[in-house]
């Protein structure tokens, strides 16, 4: 009877155990390259390297470039050679769980935040290929006014990818949009027991910065649309839209030589062709 | 001989420092790709303000301050993007 017990509870331990270090090693960090075309007149492509961070509580994604701002902004005030040494091409981070992704963008001096639900409608292709060792299946989606097409890797069976490409059977492994401008490749996946800063406002750069702010979707993409029209010193003053008077810079070289700006925007490509 | 020598290289060394710094109101800027810059956000006084402060008018109507990261980032992000 001692043995019967003592055998149960080793096994109860040993099971406990071992829940423990599969829970330890269950969480992902996948690096995406992502390769993309700033503005609708661009001809070569930029690159940025962006990070999804996938634990048991849902995911993180957002550029290495803002993972960086968080590091430092967790001990210390970042300096303006921080900010610029460290610069994403858009300042957004996606935080998702099974069913909603919020987004958070920095646009001037606002961040703001809107919930989106994560029901996209795949369509699966029976097509195969590798892609880092990887058996991959293809997958295409409209989203956002874009059409994109995606390699999942069914034996990596988490259902998460770059941006707010989820849902899949297999880690996407890369999804480009049908015109070129943006195209996230994985570039390395390790595993690991992860932890991510809960402070969001940590990502953003926080010196002019206006508190965080939820806003309805459709809204969000129109103020983005019309602030990425505006000139320089257009942008100057809408950062500073509660002041009275106007503000606008003063650009001068190392010699006190006032210097022309180039003050006529280019039309931004966002990963979302609405407005 | 030697004194004059490392007084002069120190003047020239302090010389460039100097050179490569912004006044008080400005930040230098280097949007890495090629432009360094002072920037400076000028600000047109009110009329309120003009009248409250001598210090104000001597400036021909207008104040300057350091840009916030954000507005300095914003303007290195349209000048190099």
């Amino acid at each position: 009877m001692k043995k019967i017990i003592i055998l149960i509870v080793f096994s109860i331990g040993y099971c406990g155990l071992s829940q423990t270090k599969t829970t330890k090693d269950s969480d992902f960090l996948i690096s995406y390259q992502l390769d993309y075309k700033k503005f609708i007149t661009s001809e070569a492509n930029l690159s940025a390297n962006t990070l999804l961070i996938v634990t048991s509580q849902g995911s993180l994604f957002t550029f290495e470039a803002m993972m960086n701002l968080s590091k430092i902004q967790q001990e210390r005030e970042i300096t303006i050679a921080d900010a610029l040494a460290n610069r994403p091409p858009f300042y957004f981070l996606i935080k998702s769980d099974s069913e909603t992704t919020v987004h958070y963008e920095g646009i001037g001096s606002d961040t703001y935040n809107f919930k989106e639900k994560l029901n996209r409608v795949w369509e699966l292709i029976n097509q195969d290929t590798l892609i880092s060792g990887y058996s991959c299946k293809k997958a295409i989606l409209n989203y956002a006014g874009r059409k994109w097409s995606g390699w999942y890797a069914p034996e990596i069976p988490i259902a998460v990818g770059p941006y707010k490409f989820h849902g899949l059977p297999g880690l996407i492994m890369n999804i480009k949009d049908s015109e070129g401008v943006f195209n996230f490749t994985v570039s390395e996946i390790k595993k690991g027991n992860l932890v991510t800063d809960s402070r969001i406002e940590n990502y953003f750069v926080k010196d002019g910065a206006r508190p965080f702010e939820t806003i309805d979707i459709n809204e969000f993409y129109k103020i983005r649309g019309k602030f990425y029209k505006m000139n320089v010193n257009e942008r100057l003053q809408y950062m500073n839209r509660d002041e009275l008077a106007k503000p606008t810079y003063l650009i001068t070289d190392l010699n006190g030589e006032k210097v022309r700006v180039n003050t006529q925007p280019k039309t931004r490509n966002f990963i979302e062709l609405v407005e | 001989m030697k004194k004059l020598i490392l007084t002069f290289i120190a003047m020239v060394g302090f010389a460039f420092t100097s050179q490569a710094q912004c006044d008080s109101q400005s930040t230098l800027v280097n949007t890495g790709c090629g432009t360094v810059t002072c920037l400076s956000v000028e600000i047109p006084l009110t009329g309120y303000l003009e009248v409250d402060s001598a210090n104000y008018a001597a400036t021909g109507g207008t104040m300057r301050r350091k840009p916030s990261l954000r507005e300095a980032l914003d303007y290195a992000a349209q000048e190099c993007p």
